[in-house]
């Protein structure tokens, strides 16, 4: 019974940080063709990409780790629209910033959203590292973590994300009721 | 603020420091200055920096997901992968060289890799692998410049390594140097010293672990065991045409802080060098041996030297035909007589060959195999080759008409060498064989020659002045091409050339006028030529002028009762023409103060005579006449100034058995001798030759061992030695055919006045010309005829030299012979008193003679 809690607690995470994902990543690049892929299981990667900005949001309940692998190429894309430059006028420490950013507004929401639902949280800074840090994440198989993996893709760029959910109260998760609305588009708030 | 947010706010703070920190970490990784990845297992990139992404060329953060085997050919491929399977739970790190291939490059480039397991802290299934790569290709391309170098070096040139083993880079030439590719890692005992040590000085083997000793030491023991360290070794090779190499070896410590942490070595091919200096040192020998041999030829008994060039020719012509039939004992007979000949003629080295292959033919410890065959056809062959050598020589240095100038550069040449090798003498060991000793200083003592040519500026003055006196017109010419002679010879042959050119001018050569109407020219010729062959001169006189009338010899002769008329018919022209050197012939009608009535003529016989030559005449009534002449050079000692005593002729027969090889002990009896008159005091004077023919011929019989008594008289002028055998049984006829070859011995006694004659019971030796006339018994000097004054007096001083052995009182006595100035010294048995008489025709040589004589008796008495 208490395995169908936890998994129906990882599920809803899963489903609910994808949301949070693919929702602020369009508002983030001002793109609504963005859509969410599934990155098959087959072509699973140790390390994604050159660099990975990651944030950590933690609770008594659960505690998610959001993971977004870029390389600086594919970034300067995205945001030439938001910083109004050409793509390789764009600062690496700018695109880096861009998706760091990305990290706190995705992590701000599930915050929102958690605390809405009467579930404290507090979430850490974004962090950028280098994609090959990937190798020194726990990837140790336990029934209350849960990897995941997507890819945020406009046909013509994409990147991946990753998620390690940890849940430490299932039956509070399962208890939830997530709804996602789209906000108001904010200014960027960069760190 | 709440206490919390307050934290939260200090750790963001740390964890932005630790990013940046971190940032700063990775980009230092990112420019290393050589490679620098993490790989999984199948080889994928999961970290790279900037120096991979270079070799890939492609960008930094492309790297990621690359196949890092692709930097690599799949060969190099599969030995990296090799290596990286090698680390798996078994060592932290390799480190090895390995290529890439860079795409588009034509060149590979050398890497030196650091690989090791990496370890992530978290469980992962998967394995990464770090990787450091170091390029070394610009040093490899150095170092490839530099082996190019070192290839270019004629020299080997490697490391020895703290392992005490042979460093991987060496030069080219090392390889071809030892004929071994495989050196790296090898220790030097088994490469450079491999085969110097298996049969070496202790010394050798100390050294080269002193070599190995010093590495790690402190580098003042390296300089103090350097001296210890081989400096020269053969190296064997196979296939090789000298069968290997010398090599030289230098070595030169690389020192860090005072410690040797390798040794340079250094090797070099000093085979060339060394072979050149064998080479040298042959050809010096060879040189030596030349020299050695020139005088031995030169000092050899020229009159005899011929018998004993045939007699050695005849038996060495037979020593190939008897190898091939293997007949040891005719080998050994041969042997005999080539060994017996060759140390009378004084060829040394001839006569140890023969004596060494005499000795080892007759070696019963060796059986008569194929090897000891062989052996002997090789000794066989260095006797040819040796003699080879003496009869070329001989015959280079015997003088032809063609090769006169040749002459002079030998004659030169010797000269050098007797100055050279008396100086030998005097230091050397030759003074320990006094049979070697005697002959060689007989043999440089009475050098004292001269040109011919000395003689022109008399001559000419003689006849310019005759010819002035008789108002004839008249012009010598020589041709004599400086012909050495020696100084006795050439003052003989001075004298009788004057005699001639005199003679020629006054009864030759006719007036001016009378040249004039009989059509010849105003001016007489006189020509004047010689040659040398075979120790002798040949000289020609030659006038243009009258002639002599044949028929006025004739009636001269008859009238000066030199022939009767009937032999007049009886002999032939010239037989007739030779009355003209008679004593008392003279044809010419007036009597002058030049030329007498043919006194000189006899003289000048007389003395050619005495130079062992002949005199001819040939005329021509009105075209002229020509004397022909010949005589020894004497360049042979003609004149010894040596003395024997009987003691030393024991002592010089005990030397000649001993050294033809005593086979069974020899027991000398003399002492006990029959008839011992002249047992004590008897001095055989300028006979040393005759003395070694009689004590080589008698040693070849003594030589089979026995006891002997050996008998020495006088019996009128000979002084005999008899031998009789003590022991019955012995077999004289075998002594007999051993002494065969030894005949020119007594060729030499023979011709010399003495003789052997041999009975089954004794053996009777007779020596010539000894004493002449006197009847005084005991002590005698005796010399050949025609000894000078000087000759004389040297004598005497040797006598008084070896006045130890002079176990007597003296009476001295100088008669008149037909000797001349024959030197008889004498002891009388009944009176101790000395006397002293004086007969030679010379007075001044008497009272001279005298005064030595009486210093020396005087000298003797008081010893």
């Amino acid at each position: 019974m208490s395995e169908e809690i936890m998994e129906s607690s990882l599920a809803k995470l899963k489903e609910l940080v994808r949301q949070v994902s693919i929702t602020r990543f369009k508002q983030s690049a001002q793109n609504d063709e963005y859509n969410l892929l599934e990155v098959p299981k087959s072509s699973e990667k140790t390390v994604f990409d050159h660099w990975m900005s990651l944030i950590l949001i933690s609770g008594k309940s659960l505690r998610i780790t959001f993971k977004t692998h870029f390389n600086i190429k594919t970034c300067r894309k995205i945001a030439s629209p938001i910083y109004g430059k050409k793509p390789d006028d764009i600062a690496v420490r700018q695109a880096q910033d861009f998706v760091k950013e990305y990290g706190n507004l995705s992590a701000g929401f599930l915050k929102k959203i958690f605390e809405e639902q009467d579930v404290d949280v507090g979430i850490s800074l974004p962090l950028v590292i280098r994609g090959f840090d990937e190798v020194f994440f726990d990837k140790s198989e336990d029934e209350s973590k849960l990897e995941d993996c997507w890819r945020l893709d406009n046909g013509s760029t994409s990147l991946v994300c990753t998620s390690l959910l940890e849940v430490y109260q299932p039956e509070v998760i399962q208890e939830l009721d997530f709804t996602i609305e789209e906000e108001e588009e904010e200014e960027i708030d960069f760190l | 603020m709440s206490n919390i947010n307050q934290d939260l706010q200090a750790t963001h703070k740390i964890l932005t420091i630790i990013e940046q920190s971190k940032s700063n970490n990775d980009e230092l990784l990112d420019h290393l200055p050589g490679i620098f990845c993490i790989i999984d297992e199948e080889a994928k990139i999961l970290r790279g920096n900037l120096e991979l992404s270079n070799i890939f060329n492609i960008d930094l953060e492309d790297l990621i997901e690359k196949d890092f085997s692709t930097i690599f050919s799949k060969e190099i491929w599969k030995i990296f992968k090799g290596k990286i399977d090698a680390l798996d739970g078994k060592s932290d790190e390799l480190q090895f060289e390995l290529e890439i291939h860079k795409e588009g490059d034509d060149e590979s480039k050398s890497f030196y890799w650091y690989i090791s397991n990496f370890s992530s802290g978290k469980e992962n299934k998967k394995k990464f692998y770090s990787i450091v790569g170091e390029d070394i290709s610009e040093l490899r391309k150095k170092e490839k410049q530099l082996m190019e170098i070192f290839s270019s070096i004629p020299l080997g040139i490697l490391t020895i390594g703290p392992n005490k083993k042979i460093e991987p880079q060496y030069s080219q030439f090392t390889e071809y140097l030892l004929d071994n590719k495989e050196l790296q890692g090898k220790d030097l005992e088994s490469t450079i010293f491999k085969e110097t040590l298996e049969d070496c000085e202790p010394e050798v083997r100390e050294g080269v672990n002193n070599i190995i000793g010093s590495i790690g030491e402190n580098d003042l023991i390296f300089e103090s065991l350097k001296s210890t360290f081989p400096s020269k070794i053969w190296y064997p090779i196979k296939d090789n045409l000298d069968g290997g190499r010398w090599i030289g070896l230098t070595y030169q410590p690389v020192v860090y802080s005072g410690v040797v942490k390798r040794i340079l070595v250094i090797c070099e091919d000093r085979t060339k060098i060394i072979q050149s200096e064998e080479a040298l040192k042959d050809s010096q020998m060879l040189e030596d041996k030349s020299i050695a041999r020139i005088l031995q030829i030169k000092k050899s008994d020229q009159s005899m030297l011929p018998l004993f060039m045939k007699e050695i020719e005849e038996l060495v012509s037979r020593l190939s035909a008897l190898h091939k039939e293997e007949d040891s004992k005719e080998i050994c007979n041969v042997l005999h007589g080539v060994k017996g000949n060759a140390r009378v003629a004084g060829f040394d080295f001839l006569t140890s060959l023969s004596h060494e292959l005499e000795t080892y033919v007759l070696d019963k410890n060796k059986s008569e195999n194929e090897s000891k065959w062989k052996d002997i056809g090789d000794r066989v062959h260095d006797i040819k080759e040796e003699w080879k050598e003496i009869n070329s020589l001989y015959r280079s240095l015997s003088p032809s008409d063609g090769d006169q100038a040749d002459n002079e550069k030998v004659d030169s040449d010797v000269a050098e060498l007797f100055e050279r090798y008396s100086k030998m003498l005097n230091e050397s060991s030759f003074s320990e064989d006094p049979i070697k000793t005697e002959r060689m200083m007989l043999a440089i003592k009475s050098i004292n020659f001269s040109s011919i040519d000395d003689l022109n500026e008399t001559i000419l003055h003689k006849a310019e002045k005759t010819a002035e006196k008789l108002s004839k017109k008249v012009e010598v010419k020589f041709d004599w091409n400086s012909i050495i002679l020696e100084d006795y010879t050439k003052s003989s042959l001075s004298e009788s050339l004057l005699h001639l050119v005199t003679n020629a001018i006054s009864h030759g050569v006719e007036a001016p006028d009378k040249r004039t109407q009989l059509g010849k020219k105003e001016v007489g010729q006189i020509n004047i030529k010689a040659r040398e062959k075979d120790g002798m001169i040949f000289l020609d006189v030659h006038d243009d002028g009258a002639g002599i009338s044949f028929s006025s010899i004739v009636r001269t002769a008859v009238k000066r009762k030199i022939i009767t008329l009937e032999k007049v018919t009886q002999i032939s022209r010239s037989e007739l023409l030779k009355l003209v050197f008679e004593p008392g012939f003279s044809t010419a009608q007036e009597l002058t103060e030049i030329s007498g009535r043919g006194v000189g003529m006899d003289v000048v016989a007389e003395r050619v005579k005495e130079l062992g030559g002949d005199i001819t005449l040939d005329t021509k009534e009105g075209k002229g006449t020509r004397f022909s002449m010949s005589m020894r050079t004497g360049k042979k000692t003609e004149v010894n100034r040596n003395v024997v005593s009987l003691s030393r002729f024991k002592n010089l027969l005990e030397k000649n058995i001993q050294s033809l090889g005593k086979e069974k002990s020899v027991e000398l009896d003399f002492e006990k001798s029959g008839d011992a008159t002249l047992s004590k005091g008897m001095i055989f004077c300028d006979m040393p030759r005759l003395t070694l023919a009689v004590t080589t011929y008698l040693g070849s019989y003594l030589k089979e061992g026995g006891s002997y008594k050996l008998h020495s008289f006088r019996e009128g002028n000979q002084f005999n030695i008899h031998v009789q055998c003590i022991k019955e049984g012995d077999d004289q006829s075998k002594w007999a055919e051993f002494s065969k070859p030894l005949s020119f011995c007594l060729d030499y006694l023979k011709k010399h006045g003495g003789n052997v004659s041999i009975t089954s019971e004794k053996m009777e030796i007779s020596f010539g010309h000894i004493l002449g006339k006197t009847d005084i018994p005991d002590l005698h000097v005796a010399f050949e005829k025609g000894i000078s004054e000087d000759d004389a007096k040297i004598t005497v001083e040797r006598i008084l030299s070896i006045k130890d052995e002079l176990d007597l009182s003296l009476e001295i006595d100088l008669k008149p012979d037909r000797y001349t100035n024959l030197l008889v010294v004498s002891n009388p048995s009944e009176s101790k008193d000395l006397s002293l008489t004086l007969g030679a025709s010379k007075a001044s040589l008497q009272k001279e003679l005298r005064k030595k004589v009486e210093s020396i008796v005087s000298a003797i008495d008081r010893f």
